[in-house]
């Protein structure tokens, strides 16, 4: 699935759920979702709700971050690399992204160093 | 390097049958990861040891100062005062457990019931896992006072119930709001008639409207939330440790309260309320599993128990935090069942709970059992809805830029990663 395709999806299910009109002109999938008021906190797990049934995939809490879960398109983003993860490594879920403009995280799987657990 | 800006909330986790009551400035080898609750950050011979319990119970904030000072808060707002802008703010996230020694691994704690295992089995574990823990409590906590926090609910009922074997000078408290009538509320008639039936002396907090209001900002900072739900909550919190802390001003031991929060996220048991035609406290458009989920998960981007307690000085402890396992191996068969709360407690606590605390028609603390909407009414009729609330709360933190906030708390979490702290400081 390609990433225009799940943006596609997501667009979908945001319009419905969320009652964006068509003729919205601020709406696009490059518009921040939250910030913008088209999505509120409880919005945010009817999306993740979606997101693990429409793509089988659970998004981790590392990813639930700003800068990559602000619009349509980053979310596709972040979407697209689990799937493919999940593919390329035989995963259930792929290993979450860094968040960006954090510091270094440490865990059990992406092996840092010291003897770190998080589950 | 780093520091500690304020004194993080007290122990009370839970691992291997021992209550986990070491401060949280000082390192404690773990043998696995904590229930309960938990967090502590502390210098170890080795490292830096970050830990905090799996639900996230108990909070851990740190930041990052311009000069490259890592601080380490129980309260975002101590980070602010501290020099650190909100937007740099960060949660160390639940089960996180970074031991300051590498030789010395961190295993998950105790194992979940498997989903197919008979209702009756989980409870029977629930309870015998309530009772351990009451009863290493009460070892813990000597001759401490300690109250529990009746509303007349199946909840706190259940962790009266259980309590009181354990703890031989158990008292009860009980909330109410003089605003709207003047009459008690169903939670205060039930609390009462409950704390003489179990043998509990009972302390009675009521507060005028006016009263309850002048608690807001103090909820606001130590629950960390500017949601309404979570907000009302804590003010009843509030009212009743304040309550609690008057009657012990002399007392060398800060007093205990238990509460029965945590079980309406474990059986996803909320409705959204109604007043004057309008919504509150709305939930999420997802099946029951999902929402149970959502909700548990949510638990960590709150403080609306332990941090208005703490406030006064008094140590909250949520019993049904160290049996959530338990909870969340109930099968969606079970969760699905519209009776699910009292089932499962008849299976928990059996006939200990009485009769007429069954048939009660379930009410939110917040509301109480009230025609008047109870704290809920008394904020909108005062003007204190959702968006005054989250406007304090970001004036409490120094925030102009309200959408920092719908990016602090995102999908029930807070914001969250850990910070490079590894290896001898």
């Amino acid at each position: 699935m390609t990433h225009d395709q799940i943006a596609a999806r997501l667009e979908g299910f945001v319009r419905r759920q969320f009652t964006v009109t068509r003729d919205d002109p601020r709406f696009s999938r490059r518009a921040s979702l939250f910030r913008d008021g088209y999505v509120d906190s409880l919005g945010v797990v009817e999306l993740l709700a979606f997101i693990n049934d429409d793509f089988g995939v659970e998004v981790p809490d590392e990813a639930l971050v700003p800068d990559n879960f602000e619009t349509i398109d980053d979310i596709a983003r972040v979407i697209h690399g689990l799937v493919n993860g999940r593919r390329e490594h035989g995963l259930t879920e792929a290993p979450p992204p860094p968040p960006p403009g954090a510091p270094r995280r440490e865990s059990s799987r992406d092996g840092g160093p010291g003897s770190s657990v998080r589950a | 390097m780093f520091r500690l800006v304020d004194e993080l909330d007290p122990n009370f986790g839970w691992a291997n049958g021992r209550v986990l009551t070491t401060p949280p400035d000082r390192y404690a080898p773990l043998e696995s990861e904590p229930r309960g609750a938990y967090a502590c950050v502390a210098q170890g011979p080795t490292g830096v040891q970050i830990v905090r319990d799996t639900l996230g119970i108990n909070k851990l904030f740190w930041a990052q100062r311009p000069d490259g000072e890592m601080l380490f808060a129980s309260r975002p707002r101590h980070l602010v005062e501290a020099g650190c802008s909100f937007e740099a703010v960060w949660a160390v996230p639940p089960a996180t457990a970074v031991q300051a020694d590498p030789a010395r691994s961190m295993p998950r704690a105790a194992e979940s019931e498997p989903p197919s295992s008979p209702i009756a089995a989980i409870a029977a574990r629930i309870r015998s896992e309530l009772d351990r823990y009451f009863a290493a409590l009460a070892r813990e906590l000597g001759d401490t006072p300690v109250y529990v926090c009746l509303s007349g609910g199946l909840d706190s009922t259940g962790i009266a119930v259980v309590a009181r074997h354990h703890l031989s000078g158990l008292r009860a408290v009980s909330f109410d709001l003089e605003w709207g009538g003047g009459a008690s509320s169903g939670d205060r008639i039930t609390a009462a008639r409950l704390a003489a039936d179990l043998g509990l002396p009972l302390t009675r907090v009521t507060v005028s409207a006016d009263d309850l209001l002048g608690l807001v900002d103090t909820v606001l900072t130590e629950g960390i939330d500017w949601r309404d739900f979570n907000v009302h909550a804590g003010l009843v919190n509030a009212a009743l440790a304040r309550g609690i802390a008057q009657l012990h001003v002399a007392d060398a031991a800060r007093p205990v309260a238990l509460t029965g929060d945590i079980a309406n996220e474990l059986l996803a048991d909320y409705n959204a309320e109604q007043i004057g035609g309008r919504t509150y406290y709305a939930l999420p458009r997802v099946p029951l599993p999902r929402l149970r989920a959502a909700l548990v998960r949510g638990l960590e981007a709150s403080h609306r128990e332990v941090g208005p307690f703490r406030a006064w000085g008094v140590r909250a402890v949520q019993p049904y935090a160290v049996v959530a396992d338990y909870y969340m191996a109930l099968p969606e068969s079970f969760l699905r069942l519209a009776d699910r709360k009292p089932r499962l407690c008849r299976m928990v606590f059996g006939d200990e709970i009485p009769a007429y605390v069954y048939d009660r028609p379930k009410t939110r603390a917040q509301v109480g059992g009230r025609d008047d909407g109870g704290v809920l009414g008394l904020c909108l009729a005062r003007g204190i809805d959702g968006q005054a609330l989250r406007a304090r709360f970001a004036a409490l933190h120094g925030i102009t830029d309200f959408t920092l906030l719908s990016r602090f708390i995102c999908g029930g979490r807070y914001r969250a990663a850990l910070p490079t702290l590894c290896g001898p400081t």
